[in-house]
């Protein structure tokens, strides 16, 4: 199976560094930047972009909407959280723009981690809630998208009456769901659901853990889920130059957080940032180059942990991480734009001829 | 005051004259190339926006309008929505996300729903009066994510939202302009209170000044003063008697369509519907050509009051609006493209200038 490669798009030229979160969420709209940035991204053989989902931020959609009319091939991942917007609805608004983008967007379902977040939107659900609602609300998502008659649905969260709609997926069988979540009741709704399981960069062991246990009960209905793990790679044209640059971006995060170099104030909700701040307590480096001190510094709210070494270096990780079952790849830089160009240029390329490679030794054998 | 032309695009050629098939090839959900020359046609044919409808069955307006301004030039887009649906504080920052991508081109059209039928196919329970209740917190909420500069919270009988806030405020400043419809007593009060833009169907214009007297009546102690929009249906020909010709034959039509019925049988639930059936009930015509048996036969789902005559007494009647208040004209045919050109060409033009003509002389008098 070839790889899938994801990218990251935001709206406006900030540095995520200077957030507080380490993320291309938030800030306000700029059109030309957006356009920039999507472009880049297509030229440097991004497969997809990921669009980020925050309770001050825009919406993905619209995002996705304008960047799609930008570009030709690149597809979409827009983040998308249950519970704002009716899922019939939800269900037009993908198919609605399905149509657009000639097929060119899937969700990606984040189901909310941290209440302050949630109740910004006006959601007071507690966590285990939120994806039980999750659960009726992907079942109502995909009915729309394939039910020829009008259906009812009776649900704890939902009940609707003779939903339809006329305009079905462009997509066949359906716009693709992605989905995140760390928890044991987000494994049970994810592995019920996804298309694609998303998984935060842990160590190629602990994913490979975290693929068998998705499959597994994800087996149990039915379903063969793929997977995607995120990570951020910091390269450099020699292994020395790579770590001096990642040290560089670590002093920059904790300088702006009071030199703070544990992000110790804020314990946070959610499983996927718990997991990846144990990781970082137990070691700096997993794997000769997963690097957790950006987690750790940040309180890993994201997907934080970084590759740093040679493109063949980590080129080579992330094979790794292919050959544990992750045949998607998000990865996005600390330097957004440019990081872009140099995956597409030094990284990407290594990695895919490396996949078909061991494809067609497969192929042979 | 300049006049302003609001028209509709949709993402298929569909109308009262078409049938309920929506399986067939020509009535697909989503016709792109349509909408493209739809979109174009307003564009180019003098119309300064565009309003797009609002189903719990249909594709996604914000999705629509997305489409449309990548594909135009400076064509304004009119998008309805219907509050609870989706929190007041995302379809705020969606509304802002939008009005940057299009560079200030839009307006959120906000209708409360008038069929409980519809509102439960999208999942919402809420009983009429209330659904205007939730309107008024959810145009509360709207505005506050639009314009307050620190986060907020909000504790209302449907909504309750703390420390909300959007990095992405419009731009359109002060905020995007909401306009709004509804023809019952809370949606007067609710209209009255938040509308830039507050929406009537096609009615006689001795009732359309009522109804302005009305709802100015109830914004004045919110200290607003919103505009007025009329919707109505020109249908033109090249002499009155042609044009009464194209009239009765979509009316015919139409009537095929529903099994030979004049009179809808269904008692709509919309006050605004209910209005334009006694219009219908009281005359065919009023005002020498509004033409109301197009609303009976349909049972007024929608705005279906027509104007039929040549482009100049056709001019004359929206000018005869135009003159107790009505600032904005939403017009639309049977025909949607063909008629959204010959209005561009042949009606539009006309009003303008009578109504420039008019702006000058009242300018010279004063």
């Amino acid at each position: 199976m070839p790889v899938e490669f994801v990218g990251m798009i935001g709206t406006c030229h900030a540095s995520e560094l200077d957030g507080s979160t380490v993320s291309l969420t938030g800030g306000s709209v700029d059109p030309d930047f957006v356009r920039h940035f999507a472009q880049t991204h297509e030229k440097s053989g991004f497969d997809r972009v990921l669009i980020g989902y925050g309770s001050n931020g825009p919406d993905g959609f619209s995002v996705a909407s304008y960047a799609a009319s930008v570009t030709e091939t690149l597809n979409f991942l827009i983040a998308h959280r249950p519970g704002f917007v009716a899922p019939t609805l939800a269900a037009r608004k993908a198919v609605t723009l399905d149509h657009f983008s000639e097929g060119r967007i899937a969700l990606h379902i984040i189901t909310g981690g941290n209440d302050t977040e949630q109740q910004r939107d006006g959601d007071w659900l507690d966590h285990d809630a939120r994806y039980r609602r999750t659960d009726e609300y992907l079942e109502i998502l995909r009915r729309v998208w394939t039910s020829v008659l009008p259906f009812d649905f009776e649900g704890e969260f939902y009940q609707v009456k003779d939903a339809f709609s006329e305009a079905k997926p462009l997509q066949d069988p359906g716009i693709p769901l992605y989905f995140g979540g760390a928890s044991g009741i987000a494994v049970e709704v994810g592995a019920k659901h996804s298309d694609v399981y998303a998984l935060w960069g842990e160590p190629v062991a602990a994913v490979k853990e975290r693929i068998a246990e998705v499959r597994n009960i994800a087996h149990t209905f039915g379903r063969i889920p793929r997977f995607s793990v995120s990570l951020r790679p910091i390269l450099g044209s020699t292994e020395a130059k790579a770590w001096e640059r990642a040290q560089s971006i670590l002093e920059r995060v904790v300088d702006i957080r009071g030199g703070k170099r544990i992000r110790e104030s804020v314990q946070p909700q959610s499983v996927g940032s718990q997991r990846l701040l144990d990781f970082a307590a137990q070691a700096e480096i997993h794997d000769k180059r997963l690097w957790t001190p950006i987690a750790a510094a940040t309180g890993a709210y994201g997907n934080t942990t970084a590759l740093v070494g040679t493109p063949e270096q980590v080129a080579e990780s992330l094979v790794d991480y292919y050959e544990a079952g992750a045949t998607t790849l998000l990865i996005r830089g600390f330097d957004p734009v440019q990081d872009a160009i140099d995956y597409g240029r030094d990284l990407i390329p290594l990695v895919r001829s490396e996949v078909a490679r061991r494809e067609r030794q497969l192929a042979v054998a | 005051m300049p006049i302003h032309f609001i028209g509709l695009i949709s993402t298929r050629p569909a109308t009262e004259l078409s049938g309920g098939n929506f399986f067939e090839p020509a009535n697909h959900p989503i016709d792109k190339a349509f909408l493209r020359d739809i979109a174009r046609a307003h564009d180019q044919g003098d119309f300064d926006r565009v309003l797009i409808g609002y189903s719990a069955g249909s594709p996604d307006g914000f999705g629509i309008a997305s489409y449309a301004a990548a594909h135009t030039e400076k064509l304004n887009f009119l998008v309805a929505h219907r509050p609870g649906f989706v929190a007041p504080t995302l379809a705020a920052r969606t509304a802002a996300t939008l009005d940057h991508f299009t560079q200030g081109r839009i307006a959120v059209h906000t209708i409360t729903g008038g069929s409980d039928a519809d509102q439960q196919r999208d999942g919402d329970w809420t009983e009429k009066d209330a659904r205007y209740q939730r309107t008024d917190e959810y145009l509360d909420i709207v505005r506050k994510t639009w314009t307050s500069p620190d986060p907020f919270d909000y504790e209302g009988q449907f909504y309750r939202v703390k420390q909300a806030f959007s990095e992405v405020k419009p731009f359109q400043q002060p905020h995007i302009p909401l306009y709004f419809g509804g023809s019952s007593e809370p949606a007067i009060q609710v209209g009255a209170k938040h509308a830039d833009v507050f929406m009537l169907f096609g009615e006689p214009v001795a009732a359309i000044r009522e109804r302005i007297t009305e709802v100015r009546a109830a914004a004045l102690p919110y200290g607003r003063f919103p505009e007025f929009s009329v919707s109505l249906r020109p249908i033109l020909g090249a002499t009155e008697t042609q044009a009464w010709a194209r009239a009765h034959d979509f009316l015919e039509r139409i009537v095929a369509l529903r099994g030979g019925q004049r009179l809808a049988t269904v008692q709509p639930q919309a006050v605004g519907a209910q209005r334009l059936l006694k219009f219908a009930a009281d005359g065919e015509i009023h005002d020498q050509r509004l033409w109301t048996a197009i609303a009976a036969a349909t049972g007024a789902g929608g705005n279906s009051t027509c104007l039929v005559g040549t482009p100049e007494q056709v001019a004359e009647s929206l000018l005869s609006y135009y003159e107790v208040g009505v600032k904005t004209i939403l017009i639309r045919g049977f025909e949607p493209l063909q008629d959204a050109i010959d209005y561009g060409r042949d009606l539009i033009p006309l009003v303008r200038a009578e109504v420039a003509r008019r702006d000058r002389q009242s300018v010279a008098v004063a």
